[in-house]
């Protein structure tokens, strides 16, 4: 298995799988996003979309779509929530037996570089909707990227 | 004359003796709070009920008046819905309550001293009516027949989407394993989807969604008919989240409101503008 990487570069492209539920047309809807991590696959790592979405149906048979968001797009700076709470939006390279391209987007204080998320559902939902609305669909049912 | 629910004969309405006309108003408008009146022969009910079963949640009928013909004609009904399966509880979802007794012993009585008044507190209230009642209870009530209307296609296609989504509701069941707050989250939920029915506005997807959070979606489309944004009511035992998802802010905007009815309206209030595709 490949060794995890450090830091994974603006450029790389994030593959995120769905289900029909989680998406509509273009939009990715914020319970695609997990605050306890968010599992995508590295376009540096898998190649192509297709390749992301025909692993992602051994284990979760009804996804059926890919979003992507490109690393540079995510947050760099802190997200405030309504309480006052700050937070960053880092990933992390997680490559596994059988799945080397995975990686999780994650949550942290601003402060450290640990992975955690908010106490409070409004803030939980504030990120995840931060987040959803980044990805953009590129593979679905009768459209292919 | 009988209080039961069907009666075998009909009995002519009395009069409202004058000097009861204006305790009888009074007390009718403060225990109801929204009242349709609705012509209540055959077809004309069958109009009104088709339109309005789908959001008669929290609602009570009233029949008035030759209730045994009024009676029978909804009797009817209710029997075409349990032929379509949904004997068991197909009144008791709604929380229809059926009262003809508004008269005892063909004495009238305010509603304030009928055992059921105080049932009817916070309910839409639908009195149906025939032609028949008497011209001077129409004094009590105020009341003029409005003309039954046909519904649109689009009506007609807002009400299947809205039986639809109920039942998608009825049917979610919570990723998280906890039951009891998803429970709580689907009485928020039938709550603020029958408000917004009643706003005339029907979700388009229902989803189960993380921290036992259920959320109706609706999504606008903009003037090229594209969908570029959505609107979110997140439901839960905690209360109610609009997230107003619009591509050119810069990030979602957030409304939180309670879950009292008069707060779930204010909320669809809020988010109206929102909610109407440009």
């Amino acid at each position: 298995m490949r060794p995890k990487d450090a830091h994974i570069p603006d450029d790389d492209n994030l593959f995120r799988t769905l289900p029909a539920a989680k998406y509509r047309d273009d939009i990715v809807l914020p319970e695609a996003i997990e605050v306890e991590g968010t599992s995508c696959y590295r376009r540096s790592v898998c190649l192509a979309p297709h390749v992301a979405l025909a692993h992602a149906r051994t284990v979760r048979p009804t996804d059926e779509a890919v979003a992507v968001v490109t690393v540079a797009e995510l947050p760099k700076g802190e997200i405030t929530t309504g309480g006052g709470g700050r937070w960053i939006v880092f990933v992390e390279d997680l490559p596994e037996q059988g799945n080397e391209a995975h990686c999780e987007i994650r949550f942290g204080r601003p402060d450290s570089r640990e992975h955690s998320w908010p106490g409070k559902k409004n803030a939980r939902l504030l990120l995840r909707s931060t987040i959803a609305r980044l990805f953009r669909v590129i593979v679905a049912p009768n459209r292919n990227a | 004359m009988s209080t039961g629910l069907v009666s075998a004969t009909s009995t002519p309405t009395p009069e409202v003796p004058e000097a009861f006309v204006p305790e009888v108003r009074r007390s009718m408008w403060k225990y109801f709070g929204e009242i349709k009146w609705v012509r209540a022969n055959t077809p004309e009910l069958h109009d009104w009920w088709e339109h309005h079963n789908l959001l008669a949640h929290n609602t009570a009928v009233v029949l008035l008046a030759q209730y045994d013909v009024v009676l029978s004609n909804v009797w009817d009904l209710s029997t075409h819905a349990t032929s379509l399966g949904r004997r068991h509880q197909w009144w008791e979802q709604r929380n229809v309550l059926i009262h003809n007794n508004l008269m005892l012993s063909n004495v009238w009585e305010p509603p304030s001293a009928l055992p059921w008044a105080s049932t009817l507190e916070q309910r839409n209230v639908f009195l149906l009516v025939n032609e028949t009642f008497p011209s001077s209870a129409q004094k009590c009530f105020d009341f003029t027949f409005a003309e039954p209307t046909r519904e649109s296609p689009a009506a007609v296609a807002a009400n299947r989407r809205f039986e639809k989504t109920y039942t998608d509701l009825s049917q979610l069941r919570s990723a998280e394993g906890n039951p009891q707050a998803f429970e709580g989250a689907r009485i928020v939920a039938e709550r603020v989807l029958v408000r917004l029915g009643q706003a005339g506005f029907v979700p388009e997807r229902v989803v189960a969604a993380p921290d036992d959070e259920i959320a109706f979606y609706f999504f606008p489309t903009d003037s090229g008919g594209q969908p570029r944004r959505y609107v979110r009511f997140g439901c839960s035992l905690d209360g109610l989240v609009i997230t107003l998802e619009d591509r050119d802010a810069l990030q979602p905007e957030m409304l939180e409101s309670g879950i009292e009815p008069e707060e779930i309206d204010q909320a669809i209030a809020n988010a109206e503008g929102f909610l109407k595709s440009r």
